[in-house]
């Protein structure tokens, strides 16, 4: 009897062991690299979604495929899309999201609900807003990198290490909307009229989940030295190519800390902005002999002045112009005036801050040759 | 001293990974966000308060259990309450404990269900479980004691990783302004709290079984140690929670440990959360055995005929099966059960411990007068 048991119950585990409910074979999915939102083409109420990755069929004549298909909110259209591919749609590798410029000013997040719950979706996905269309994106013809979405991670990456850009993942992104006392941001691309390549040295500014601007340039550099996120940047004075008697100075600066004093004066908000950077002077295209004290003291300087001002501008640009805190100073008075903060909206009362913003620019290294 | 029979007895190192596995398997899944929810960025402070008031109750127990060196809850309450009335503890503790067990049971199917095994049919993963436990359970205190055992030295380095997220990624602005929650929010969120460290109840039972090889202040050095470890580790996890992601991001996740993983990438391992994920099954499946086996031992000691039978679990394994699938979906659980269910534990064990030291006081007097 007691055989007889084991017997029944090896056989009964037989059935358990025989194959996995959840398996899915790697040839029988489509798995998505990247995805594009995009305002409809007729009907601008609808979702136009283009999902693209590498194709995973042997002999196929592309090394991508991509399907761009329309619906009323991001599931409903993702199971249309899965009407055009025959195999199943896999976004457990999804790596890039891509907002077209005029679907990202309408608003996001009711669309990224779908992709948070996921568990399978992984937080560390990028988050572009590229001009024009983001089913552009997958028109690109990059020389290097025939996978559009590959190129553009690894385009993100690199410009992020150098303060070009920030890395802006799903869990950023989220954590900045949903934090009081501070707007969001994503990385924001032009692609060349070639359609070979893509510009990423800006980011999309967003107030609440609607974008409502870029920054641009320098300002990145600077936003990225004030949100403390710094990896490594430049700093250039003068233009040496604008004629014989005109000279540059380019500092390539490792560290740049910055502390942010939030005062409140009746009810205006005062605050003081101390940047502190370092790094190396890479250019200087006078003949002056930089292993002179007194000429390094000057050119510290003058990059002092340099990044002051393009932080000043940087501010003034998010006060006055796009009238959203990216940077996060509300942050602060979230943190230390609570009573503040619940008796007045921050996005009301930041354009009236006073902000005050003083640089200070060590030079560490001067190169091998002076 | 009675002496228990030697496959029934624990080594004091077998006391601390049982009681480590029960109160670290249950209860910190979904913690930061339960605690953020009430208590915003000072979620951290009502974790502290509940650690602290489980503390105290694990100590009053130690002190309790001392006076009896050689039972278990039910034999004191028998000894005490009378062979009849005596049997109402370990009823309620028996009720307890199967509950407790089904809860754990449940958290760990709907993150296997949600994470990993999305068209698995959940009763199929119940069926294999119950069928682990019952196995695990079937040859008595000394398996569970040494499961337990090897277990935590698995487990152990890996709660390293818990400290990493916020060295990597914090924003002390986060946590800012400590106690701007109020008072009332602060005690309210301590609720669930309470049910994070349930666990050190296990006492009540294996105590005796302790106390064979061990001397009580070494077993009061164990379970404080142990107690304290858990007060760390998850307070560690709810503030660095707080710090990486902020209250308002943080009540929005339902599994937020996951959430607290998926922010690690390493160049090899990119998806850190599906590591803990695995890591944290062996969690809910030690914490869960040991409550079925603890459910096991209390209904043997209140019905003494059923003593030494080595099926029980499996009579018991088929009730949780039904008990489980009770609650509706995770939201139900989360608000309801185990919000409510810290508290309710800690009523129970205060007032058994108050109870029975009253009644055996006046009983002492009586006799001796």
């Amino acid at each position: 009897m007691k055989k007889f048991c084991v017997v029944v119950v090896l056989a009964v585990a037989i059935i358990f062991l025989a194959g996995c409910w959840d398996a899915v074979e790697i040839n029988d999915q489509a798995i998505i690299w990247g995805l594009g939102c995009d305002v409809g083409k007729d009907e601008k109420d609808k979702l136009l979604l283009t999902l693209a990755g590498p194709t995973t069929t042997e002999g196929a004549k592309e090394p991508f495929e991509k399907v761009s298909v329309e619906g009323y909110s991001f599931d409903q259209t993702l199971a249309n899309a899965q009407s055009y591919v025959f195999k199943t749609i896999e976004l457990g590798h999804l790596r890039v999201l891509i907002f077209g410029e005029d679907f990202a000013k309408k608003g996001i997040e009711k669309y990224m609900d779908p992709i948070v719950r996921n568990p399978r979706i992984s937080r560390e996905c990028n988050i572009v807003v590229l001009k024009g269309k983001a089913k552009d994106l997958f028109e690109l013809k990059n020389p290097g990198d025939p996978m559009p979405s590959d190129y553009l991670v690894s385009l993100i990456d690199t410009n992020a290490g150098i303060n070009h850009t920030m890395d802006i993942n799903f869990r950023d992104f989220f954590e900045m909307l949903h934090t009081p006392g501070q707007e969001p941001l994503a990385c924001y691309g032009r692609i060349s009229e070639d359609k070979k390549d893509i510009n990423i040295n800006a980011l999309a500014a967003f107030r609440g989940d609607k974008m409502v601007g870029t920054i641009e340039g320098m300002e990145v550099s600077s936003l990225i030295i004030l949100r403390n996120k710094n990896r490594e940047g430049f700093i250039t004075v003068g233009q040496a190519s604008a004629g014989q008697n005109q000279h540059s100075m380019t500092m390539n600066y490792h560290s740049a800390n910055t502390k942010v004093d939030a005062k409140l004066k009746g009810d205006k908000p005062y605050i003081n902005v101390k940047i502190l950077v370092e790094g190396d002077l890479v250019e200087s295209t006078t003949k002056a002999p930089t292993m002179n004290r007194e000429i390094l003291k000057g050119a510290e300087l003058q990059f002092s002045k340099a990044l002051e001002g393009d932080v000043t501008r940087l501010i003034d640009k998010c006060q006055h112009k796009l009238k959203s805190d990216i940077i996060g100073f509300g942050q602060y008075y979230h943190a230390y005036y609570p009573k503040f903060v619940k008796k007045h909206t921050w996005s009301d009362v930041f354009p009236n801050a006073e902000i005050r913003v003083h640089v200070e620019v060590r030079i560490r290294r001067i190169g091998v040759e002076s | 001293m009675k002496k228990r029979n030697k496959s029934d007895s624990l080594f004091n190192k077998q006391l601390f990974a049982i009681m480590f596995i029960d109160i670290m398997g249950t209860g910190l899944i979904g913690l930061p966000s339960l605690m953020v929810r009430q208590a915003g960025q000072d979620g951290w402070i009502s974790l502290l308060v509940a650690g602290v008031i489980s503390l105290v109750t694990l100590n009053a127990i130690l002190f309790f259990m001392k006076q009896y060196p050689d039972m278990t809850i039910v034999e004191i309450s028998e000894k005490i309450l009378g062979k009849y009335l005596g049997k109402i503890p370990g009823i309620i503790l028996f009720i307890f404990f199967m509950f407790f067990a089904a809860t754990a049971v449940r958290t760990l199917l709907d993150l296997v269900s949600t994470s990993l095994l999305p068209t698995t049919p959940i009763h199929i993963l119940a069926i294999m479980l119950l069928f682990l436990f019952f196995y695990g359970i079937r040859n008595g205190m000394k398996v569970v004691g040494r499961f337990s055992e090897l277990m935590i030295m698995f487990v152990l380095p890996i709660f390293v990783l818990f400290f990493v997220p916020p060295i990597l990624h914090r924003n002390i602005l986060y946590i800012l302004p400590v106690g701007g929650a109020g008072l009332g929010s602060i005690a309210k969120a301590s609720l669930p709290g309470l049910y994070a460290f349930t666990g050190f109840e296990c006492l009540f039972l294996l105590y005796p079984y302790v106390r064979q090889n061990a001397a009580h202040k070494d077993i009061v050095k164990s379970a404080n140690a142990c107690l304290l470890l858990s007060i760390l580790l998850k307070t560690v996890v709810v503030m660095g929670s707080i710090l990486v992601f902020g209250a308002p991001e943080l009540k929005h996740f339902v599994y937020a440990l996951v959430e607290y993983f998926k922010v690690l990438t390493f160049p090899i391992v990119e998806r850190v959360e599906f590591l803990l994920v695995y890591f944290w099954i062996f969690m809910f499946f030690g914490a869960s055995l040991v409550l079925l086996y603890l459910a096991t031992l209390t209904l043997e000691k209140t019905v003494k005929k059923i003593e030494g039978y080595k099926n029980t679990s499996f009579f018991l394994a088929i009730i949780i099966y039904f008990i489980f699938l009770y609650p509706k979906n995770i939201a139900t659980f989360l608000n309801f059960y185990v919000y409510n269910f810290g508290l309710l534990g800690l009523v129970i064990f205060w007032l058994l411990l108050i109870s029975l030291s009253a009644v055996g006081f006046i009983r002492r007097k009586v006799n001796n007068s």
